[in-house]
């Protein structure tokens, strides 16, 4: 169980008011008068100093109803048990996405080769097995080497090709190590300074801060060339925004469930998957203007997303297929898909609350008339 | 689950008099406590009987002679005309509440329903409603006025303090007349008292029927939980876990109804159990299937 917003657990001590409520009134309970109460043994009378609760079923019926609601308002998240499949056999279609589970027990999923294309077989293969957690994924489909950009993910499952070739190792083929040195305006504030250190990390890049002029924001050193990002006063509107991903070959990549960002949902939801723009200068294709602001809480996510872009810029120019991430560089934005499909996970978990605790009320509202509490 | 209010108890409750309710509920019932006085002498068939001298020559059936030739006298029943007194606890045990009406209450509707059906076949009534500190007292008469009177009576009445212990009071509410006892009461006072107050009225050679009204809850005990009990007569409190108490309870109780039940059954007494959360016409429908006829 995750919870989206943890900081409503201290709501919990509302528990207290329900329990308060019934020891009190076992304190002022009237008296009921029994004509017969000489009847009664002299041993088993409930010791006046105990505490003992009134009215248990009715108690835990209120206590269950404070709980529900705390644990609506965390956001309780539980994430999907995935079913194990032992193989799954990918195979390149023309046509759709579809799935078809054989008799023979392998699930079969038909992926358009597009799709192959755009996002590549080794996150395909991660997906599946965070998905699925096969034992074997047999693939079948195209091998061009555009189609194993970065990496090749550390996966449990064993890949067996049935395509054309089988692929070679890109590791093997990769292009020559390129020596990248990220400066930065040294008088940024501590969470700009904290995104672009961040990405020059991630491409293990040499980082520096120095005094640069007014507008720029960093120089990216590769080699002998540089690329300035600066930043321009530009009006932004929505329209400034771009869609993550294949537009602009960069995701900012946001766990809504993680504790480090404390940041309130509504923000993120509306940030995730926005990127800032990034003007390129027309005449000289080594500069990026940054035209928009974040929100200051996000503000390390956004400029490590712009020193990103300008990475990706300056590697494309080395050869045409440079931009590619390695495992590391690629890991948050791998989150993403996992994310949205926890995001479902959630909203289902809040009706199942939801529904729970209308129940829980009724219950209560029918139980606490009879017994005058 | 609640058991419905019966109808009686739920007008008792809106406030509906209790004369108005005694006569509603005594309109259900055709037969009457015992033959009355009413239909006037010898209405009532019973059998034929041959003549034998010194019958009184009017009673001779002539139709009958006509047709077989012999004298037969024609028989009716004897008709009696008997003093109901009603005898009514009113001690602070009869403030037990179950459903928003009090023992008292119960006992009252009751003893008021029984003493409508006395007046209408025109048996006199007569009224004590008791306890050790007080005592309130209508005479036994026949008159028109006489239900009013005993309507009223029962209307002002506080309970308070115990049911006297001793039972020499008694030689003040009887007379030489055969009369019918009526006793509402919870009587938990004892079965030694009850017994020495059926003997004093055996003594006087009278029938009693005692009416011992109890509770749902008396009967069965409280529902499962913590409950805190006060004795209406002594004012002491107990809390109590119900569910650990009421198998010693409810086998205490039966011990005594039982010892009440041999201590005040006799030839001329019975005792019968109303339950307060049955009506009030369904516990008098059953007395009066009881007792039958005098």
């Amino acid at each position: 169980m995750i919870f989206g917003a943890p900081v409503w657990f201290w709501l919990l001590a509302a528990i207290a008011t329900p329990v308060a409520v019934h020891l009190w009134n076992r304190k002022s309970g009237k008296p009921q008068l029994l004509g017969t109460f000489r009847f009664l043994p002299e041993r088993s009378f409930a010791k006046a100093g105990r505490i003992e609760l009134h009215e248990v079923p009715l108690l835990t019926l209120r206590v269950l109803i404070v709980l529900l609601i705390v644990l609506l308002l965390a956001g309780l998240f539980i994430p999907r048990e995935s079913e194990k499949m032992e193989t799954i056999k990918i195979i390149e279609t023309s046509g759709e996405y579809s799935e078809v589970l054989t008799d023979t027990g392998i699930l079969e999923l038909n992926i358009p080769g597009r799709r192959i294309d755009e996002i590549g077989w080794w996150r395909i293969f991660e997906q599946i097995e965070y998905e699925y957690r096969p034992d074997v994924i047999l693939a079948e489909g195209g091998t061009g080497l555009n189609r194993f950009s970065g990496k090749r993910p550390g996966l449990n499952a064993m890949v067996e090709w049935t395509g054309e070739t089988s692929p070679a190792d890109p590791d093997m083929s990769s292009t020559e190590p390129v020596d990248f040195r990220l400066t930065v305006r040294e008088n940024l504030e501590d969470n700009r300074k904290q995104g672009f250190r961040f990405t020059a990390d991630l491409w293990d890049a040499n980082y520096l801060e120095e005094t640069l002029r007014e507008n720029l924001l960093a120089v990216l050193h590769k080699g002998e060339e540089e690329f300035e990002l600066l930043e321009i006063e530009r009006e932004s509107d929505n329209a400034d925004y771009l869609g993550a991903g294949p537009v602009t070959g960069v995701r900012i990549s946001v766990n809504l469930f993680d504790d480090s960002i404390k940041v309130p949902n509504a923000i993120l939801y509306s940030a995730v998957n926005r990127v800032p723009v990034l003007w390129e200068d027309p005449e000289n294709n080594q500069r990026l203007w940054l035209n928009s602001e974040p929100e200051t809480v996000l503000s390390a996510w956004f400029y490590s997303a712009a020193a990103q872009q300008l990475f990706k810029m300056a590697g494309a120019s080395v050869s045409a297929d440079f931009p590619e991430l390695t495992n590391r560089q690629r890991y948050p934005l791998e989150r993403t898909e996992t994310m949205v499909s926890g995001m479902k996970e959630k909203s289902s978990a809040v009706t199942w609350l939801f529904i729970l605790l209308l129940i829980c009320w009724a219950a209560e509202r029918s139980i606490a008339p009879k017994r005058e509490m | 689950m609640t058991r419905e209010l019966p109808s009686e108890i739920g007008a008792l409750l809106s406030g509906a008099g209790l004369s108005l309710l005694a006569r509603q509920i005594t309109d259900g019932f055709l037969v009457g406590l015992h033959r009355g006085t009413r239909q006037g002498a010898g209405t009532e068939f019973s059998q034929y009987r041959s003549y034998q001298p010194g019958d009184d020559i009017r009673r001779v059936d002539w139709k009958m002679f006509a047709r077989s030739d012999r004298f037969f006298v024609k028989e009716a029943e004897i008709e009696t005309s008997i003093t109901i007194r009603f005898f009514i606890d009113a001690s602070s045990s009869m403030l037990y509440e179950e459903n928003g009406i009090t023992r008292f209450d119960y006992a009252a509707l009751t003893a008021a329903s029984l003493a409508t059906l006395a007046h209408r076949q025109g048996d006199a009534i007569a009224l004590h409603v008791v306890n050790n500190q007080t005592r309130t007292d209508l005479e036994a008469r026949r008159g028109k006025n006489q239900i009013s009177r005993f309507y009223n009576h029962l209307e002002n009445i506080k309970c308070s303090s115990e049911w006297p212990q001793d039972t020499g009071w008694l030689t003040e509410c009887t007379s030489r007349r055969r009369e019918l006892w009526v006793i509402c009461s919870d009587m938990l006072d004892g079965a030694e008292m009850w017994s020495s107050f059926k003997e004093m009225g055996e003594a006087f050679g009278h029938e009693l029927q005692f009416l011992q009204i109890l509770g749902e809850h008396e009967l069965n005990f409280m529902p499962a939980g913590v409950a805190t009990l006060q004795d209406p007569e002594t004012g002491m409190e107990r809390t109590v876990r119900t569910h650990s108490v009421r198998e010693q309870y409810l086998e205490n109780l039966k011990k005594y109804l039982d010892q009440l039940k041999t201590a005040v059954t006799g030839r001329r007494s019975r005792v019968n159990l109303l339950q307060m959360n049955h009506p009030v016409s369904e516990s008098l429908k059953i007395l009066l299937d009881r007792r039958n006829r005098l």
